[in-house]
């Protein structure tokens, strides 16, 4: 049955998935919702994604939009290093990155207006500015909803955990991430994926057997829609756990020393090779939400201590999905919920910066060696093409082949996917 | 005190008064934002009037032939079709067979010229409560055939100006209408900012992405949402030349060309030549493309008939409606409408209003043009009405409003549940905790008859009910440390809790959050301001303040106005900026903690309207005649207005609340989305609580008595062979949920025997009363505890997360598994397996184990002995599967 107000403010245009991947919500079976989003979702089955979340706000100045020649409170105490790419300088913080340019395109003329974190990465995240009535759902969400799930596994996975902001929001948690757990611990293994320690597989069936006896009483008097679906949420559990598919997914063990050496022994490294395993297994959207850049003190040694190893992990990322051929169809996304003040602090930090930063795209036909857009030569502003969260957005979803336009029925109103953008065309010259 | 609605008006921006028919309906009159009320009240009365006296059809019909022959057969009378006698879905045998009554409507007309054409339609009421189309079974009789005829099908021509009576006969069955031919000739005007920008609007011309960008759309820009009419009567009618408009061929216009796609056109076809749209567009260039035009306009729209119990899938119904205008005639608008319907799976519409009824149940249909909304509700019984109805007995006034819907919609609801569901049942959903072992035992060992009644009020008097309830506002006051700070947090939960405890009055608890001010940890009310504001940049936003209050306190969702005209309703920007200026003073500043946040009035500044950029005076969009000081704290006028027992709103928001948490479905669903397009599903009902709250001086509890003591919340959640595919709206039983987050946690603590540690407050903290929820971690997080940033629902769906933690997350393991479970105890206790078991049930399901499940659990307790396993780790497993099974994860 329909959502009751559903069909009052549907636009005419709006197409059936929607309709269908909506109505769940309201009680199609979650069947048929996966059935119609496996059919739908083949056609765009290449694709992947994986954003690597700086969270906290990166400093732009130390990192992707250097300003060697500005005075030496924002210049800062990092040194402007050439990239491969002539012409075009990144802080020594990024020296992995810099190599590699030509594989990847840097947009230096971010702009946003919120300066609160948890409001601005979910502005990011979400490419729609905060409302008072609704929750609008992360990227990741946004795509296990029109993608669903394939090879059995989740369809979006947040590593090592979900950040306020990454979840579904008005979509419900059916499209929340799945939590890894940090891949960076001794022994690491999958949250809620594992057996309790000790239990053989057959007490867990006969202990799930038992169960199901249970249940079948239950559903003998009892008849809801809702039972249905925790039905196969419960068998869906039941697969996972004893699926071998979905344990080597995560099983960050099985890839070599070399490689887990390329990307650092650190939880950003680690995770973001946890993603390209999942993406590889058949997780079509994995995130590393990597904190710690919030420098209101002492920039120098904070923006070291997540810059290097972030850069270390980035510049491995690049690499290995271009050894794997997985480069051109996985789009990489670098984000931050704002920049950092060009100028340094009292406290010799930097504090929120809303009003420029940077962000860096690969993969899925994105053009290498560019860099869109400059800030002024205090950085404190974009100064050539200045790029919103929302064309970000709209180009993110059309580079991923969904259209922004789309609407979803939330809050009793139609809502685009994401709205108020235009696409950054330069990032495919 | 007594409730007074009837004299209740409310007036929507520049539409004009209109009556709020609460209780005693005027329908002619409703529409708009308030239409409903009216409609349902007499649909909800339908038994009574199928019953008043007058009916008793003394015409003899003899008299009307006689009169109708006399005058002008071939026009004023016709005889009676033919269609009785072909089986088709429409089929009746003898339409007048058990017929009560017939009503041709619209029982007035003012046609305004001769030639004008209106169509009539014919319900027949039938003595098992449905009732049928007859329109084309009945016969028209005019009183005065040379001032109007009528045609077989029910279509009334004008043919010369005068006044004339209208009557259509089904058997003895006679009912009659008033009609009156103008000799003005006028036609409907055409407004340019209303009906030409709800067009632009509902065909997405001016959204951002199109025509609507800053920079407008190849070089044609309108304003966003249409909020500045005047510049865009400009760009059509005057800029580039005048070229988008055609005023010597209407039709060759580009306003038309383009968007039905005659020439190119970037954004493809929007409209269709057949359009409704088209046909209003086309209207206002013949008018000559004015702005403002002085001729009549449409106040108004009616459907007919306003309520129709079809029986049979497959019947259909053909609707009329009708448009008032501001010169006092009628018009014909049933082919100038849009067609909608609120569940397509009980009845479907077709653009031209056929309706058909295709599934069992209830639903709406509404119509809408020229901005106006009217409602129709609609049953389908999909047999005849059962003969032999069970009897159902009506606790109170909440069963007797139920059972007379269900009788009428042809619904039986469950049977009364156990004693153990119910116990179980209202422990959940009064202070969401589970009755321990010996609470239900005491229960289920009690004789006396009123035990039910008697747990009822033992329940709203725990301070766990208070508390339970606090998790819920706190879900609509965003309680949250993102939005609170967080060592203020405790003090604004305890102010709820304590209104909660004390049961005082809502309407003063709203009117003391209403006009809070001051360092907040000293009125912890003032706390309500400070999700609405960016405690960074000290700024409040009143946009988010004006939405938060009217859906909160009115159960009205105004964020659609917040950027354009409301699309479904007369709600207007200028009325969402009119009550956003009740807030134009209110500032904060810093106390001497930052947590210490401080609301102040400043009587210098003023809410400046966006577009004017001038000090806007306070109004009440919904009663501008209400008084507002000029100056001063205009809070305490709309706080005034809002807690008015007069106020439709307010009363009927909260109780709609509170019923959507023991049914989990509002009587209007979103709960918090009153509309005309969103009708109550049972307005007898929603009036009913609203009044039995408003009788006893608003104090809460009543309601939740009522409600609770009523037969219709003590039904089982299991389905009878009759109801298991109704609508969850029409309560024939208990709708089964997840238990929210926190009862979750709780009951799993409780039955495991095992406390939560949260690491912010002292071991033993229950989930709803941890201090800072923030922190309050994974589990509550997936069960969908809220992040409160929005004033979203809580996600009610299972989740795959869900399914994995309760299996195998370590905060149940680390319950199941530990050594000082229930299991520990009760074996350290020296009980035997069935002892334990016995435990088990009861803690987790509240009732004994069936011979059945202690089969199955000793079966597995002897297998696994076999197997060598410990008895202690087979009986942790017996509680893993209870603790993991539906009939523990639900409230049902």
């Amino acid at each position: 049955m329909r959502i009751y107000p559903a069909e009052l403010s549907c636009s005419p245009s709006r197409r059936d998935f929607i309709r269908i991947g909506m109505a769940s919500l309201g009680g199609l079976s979650l069947a048929s919702l996966l059935r119609q989003q496996s059919v739908l979702g083949s056609k765009k089955r290449d694709l992947n994604c994986i954003v690597l979340f700086q969270a906290g706000g990166n400093s732009q100045v130390d990192t992707w939009d250097p300003k060697p020649d500005a005075e030496a409170e924002i210049r800062g105490y990092f040194k402007a290093i050439p990239t491969v790419i002539p012409g075009i300088h990144f802080s020594e913080l990024l020296p992995e990155s810099a190599k590699r340019l030509d594989k990847y395109a840097v947009i230096r003329s971010m702009y946003s207006d919120d300066a609160v974190h948890e409001s601005a990465q979910q502005y990011v995240i979400s490419g729609t500015k905060r409302r008072n009535d609704l929750v609008h759902p992360a990227l990741g969400s946004v795509l296990a909803h029109e993608w669903g799930s394939s090879a059995g596994l989740p369809p979006y996975v947040a590593i090592p955990k979900n950040s306020r902001s990454g979840g579904a929001g008005f979509l419900g948690s059916v499209y929340d991430p799945f939590q890894s757990g940090n891949p960076n611990q001794k022994d690491y293994s999958v949250k809620d994926l594992t057996l309790p320690l000790g239990m053989k597989l057959d007490q867990a069936r006969a202990r799930s057997e038992l169960l199901n006896a249970l249940d079948n009483r239950f559903r003998k008097v009892e008849s809801s829609g809702l039972l249905d679906r925790m039905d196969q949420f419960s068998q869906k559990a039941h697969d996972l756990v004893s699926s071998p598919a979905a344990k080597k997914a995560f099983n960050i063990s099985e890839e070599s020393e070399k490689l887990r050496d390329a990307y650092g022994h650190t939880t950003v490294g680690q995770g973001v090779l946890l993603a390209r395993r999942l993406i590889e297994s058949g997780v079509r959207v994995a995130t590393v939400f990597h904190g710690g850049y919030d420098t209101h003190f002492d920039n120098k040694p904070g923006m070291e201590k997540v810059n290097i190893p972030f850069d270390q992990a980035f510049g491995a990322l690049l690499d290995d999905l271009e050894n794997r051929g997985l480069l051109e169809t996985t789009l990489v996304l670098v984000l931050s919920e704002f920049g950092r003040t060009p100028r340094i602090n009292n406290q010799a930090g930097r504090d929120h910066w809303p009003r420029s930063f940077s962000v860096a795209l690969a993969g899925a036909g994105i053009s290498g060696g560019l860099v869109v857009g400059s800030t002024t030569p205090t950085g404190s502003d974009p100064h050539e093409r200045p790029v919103s969260v929302e064309d970000l957005a709209v180009t993110v979803y059309r580079t991923l082949g969904i259209d922004p336009e789309h609407e979803f029925h939330a809050g009793g109103r139609p809502v685009k996917i994401a709205a108020d953008g235009n696409f950054v065309h330069e990032l495919f010259s | 005190m007594t409730l007074n609605l009837r004299t209740a008006k409310m007036t929507v921006a520049g539409r004009g008064d209109i009556p709020v028919p609460l209780f005693n309906a005027d329908p002619e009159s409703a529409g708009g934002l308030l239409g409903n009320l009216g409609i349902a009240v007499r649909i909800l009365s339908l038994s009574c009037l199928i019953g008043l006296p007058g009916q008793a059809l003394a015409l003899p019909s003899a008299a009307a032939e006689t009169r109708g022959e006399t005058a002008k057969p071939e026009t004023a009378a016709t005889d009676v079709p033919q269609a009785a006698s072909e089986p088709g879905p429409n089929f009746l045998p003898d339409p007048a067979a058990g017929l009560k009554r017939i009503v041709l409507e619209p029982a007035e007309l003012v046609l305004a010229h001769p030639g004008a054409t209106q169509r009539l339609v014919v319900t027949g009421y039938y003595s098992d409560g449905t009732s049928h189309d007859v329109s084309l079974f009945c016969r028209y009789v005019s009183s005065a055939p040379q001032v109007v005829s009528v045609s077989s099908d029910g279509v009334l021509r004008a043919l010369t100006p005068g006044r004339a009576e209208v009557e259509a006969w089904l058997g003895e069955a006679r009912s009659g209408l008033q009609a009156r031919v103008s000799d003005q000739i006028t036609e409907v005007s055409i407004n340019f900012s209303q009906d030409l920008l709800s067009i632009f609007t509902q065909r997405s011309c001016n959204t951002p992405t199109c025509h609507g960008a800053i920079t407008g759309q190849a070089g044609f820009k309108l304003s966003l949402f249409g909020y500045d009419p005047e510049a865009d009567f400009q760009m059509i009618v005057e800029a580039d030349e005048g070229r988008r408009v055609d005023l010597e061929d209407p039709e060759k216009s580009l306003l038309l060309m383009k968007p039905t796609f005659s020439v190119p056109h970037g954004g493809g076809k929007r409209l269709t030549l057949e359009s409704a749209e088209y046909e209003t567009i086309a209207g206002w260039l013949k008018q000559g493309a004015r702005y403002n035009s002085d001729g009549p306009r449409v106040t108004g729209i009616a459907i007919y008939p306003r309520e129709r119990i079809m029986l049979g899938l497959g019947t259909t119904q053909r609707w009329v409606v009708l448009g008032r205008l501001s010169d006092g005639t009628t018009r014909d608008m049933t082919g100038e409408v849009k067609y909608q319907v609120g569940n397509d799976s009980v009845v479907q519409v077709t653009p031209e209003g056929e309706s058909k009824a295709v599934g069992r149940g209830q639903t709406h249909v509404m119509v809408r043009a020229m901005g106006r909304v009217a409602v129709a509700r609609v049953g389908v019984l999909d047999e005849p009405p059962m003969a032999d109805y069970p009897p159902l007995s009506a606790h109170n006034f909440v069963d007797e409003a139920m059972i007379r819907q269900w009788k009428e919609l042809n619904l039986v609801p469950s049977e009364i549940c156990s004693d153990e569901e119910f116990l179980r049942r209202v422990y959940l959903d009064v202070i969401g905790l589970l009755p321990t072992v010996e609470e239900s035992e005491r229960f289920l060992a009690d004789t006396r008859a009123d035990k039910r009644a008697a747990l009822i009020d033992e329940l709203l008097e725990r301070d766990e009910y208070a508390i339970y309830w606090t998790t819920k506002l706190g879900d609509s006051f965003r309680v949250h440390q993102t939005n609170i700070p967080s060592r203020a947090q405790g003090l604004f939960k305890r102010f709820i809790r304590t209104f909660l405890r004390d049961d005082r009055p809502y309407d003063e608890f709203v009117q003391e959050i209403l006009t809070s001010t001051g360092d907040q940890t000293r009125n912890p009310a003032a706390m309500f301001w400070s999700p609405m504001s960016n405690t960074v940049l000290d700024i409040t936003n009143v946009n988010q303040v004006t939405t938060t209050v009217s859906r909160l306190f009115l159960g009205i969702r105004m964020e659609c106005v917040e950027c354009h005209n409301h699309p479904l309703e007369n709600l207007t920007q200028d009325d969402f900026f009119d009550l956003s200026a009740f807030f134009g003073q209110l500032r904060q500043k810093r106390g001497y903690e930052t947590y210490r946040r401080v609301w102040w009035l400043d009587p210098k500044s003023h809410f400046v309207h966006p577009r004017t950029k001038k000090p806007l005076q306070p109004r009440i969009p919904f009663e501008p005649d209400f008084p507002v000081r000029a100056n001063g704290d205009y809070r305490k006028d709309l706080a005034a207005w809002i807690t008015s027992p007069e106020n439709p709103f307010f009363a009927r928001s909260i109780v709609n609340r509170i019923w959507r948490e023991y049914f989990n479905q509002g009587i209007v669903e979103p709960y918090d989305d009153f509309r005309t397009t969103n009708p109550p599903s049972n307005e007898a009902l929603l009036d009913g609580l609203a009044r039995h709250l408003i009788d006893n001086g608003f104090r809460l509890k009543p309601v939740h008595r009522a409600i609770l003591n009523s037969a219709t919340y003590q039904r089982t959640s299991s389905p009878n062979p009759l109801n298991k595919l109704d609508d969850p709206r029409l309560f024939t039983r208990y709708n089964i949920r997840i238990l929210p987050a926190e009862a979750m946690l709780d009951a799993l603590s409780q039955v495991t025997g095992v406390e939560h540690s949260f690491n912010v407050s002292p071991k033993g903290t229950r989930a709803q009363e941890v201090i800072y929820p923030d922190y309050a971690g994974y589990f509550l997080s997936i069960f969908g505890y809220p992040e409160r940033l929005s004033l979203e629902e809580r996600p009610k769906e299972p989740t795959l997360s869900q399914a994995l933690h309760m299996r195998f997350g370590d905060t149940v393991m680390d319950k199941v598994q530990s050594d000082e479970n229930v299991v520990a105890k009760l074996l350290e206790s020296g009980k035997s397996d069935h002892e334990i078991y016995d435990h088990v049930f009861m803690s987790a399901y509240s009732r004994r184990a069936t011979d059945r499940e202690w089969d199955l659990a000793s079966n597995y307790v002897a297998s696994m002995g076999s197997q060598g396993v410990e008895r202690k780790q087979i009986l942790d497993d017996i509680l893993w599967t209870v603790i993991n099974s539906q009939e523990f994860l639900v409230n049902h």
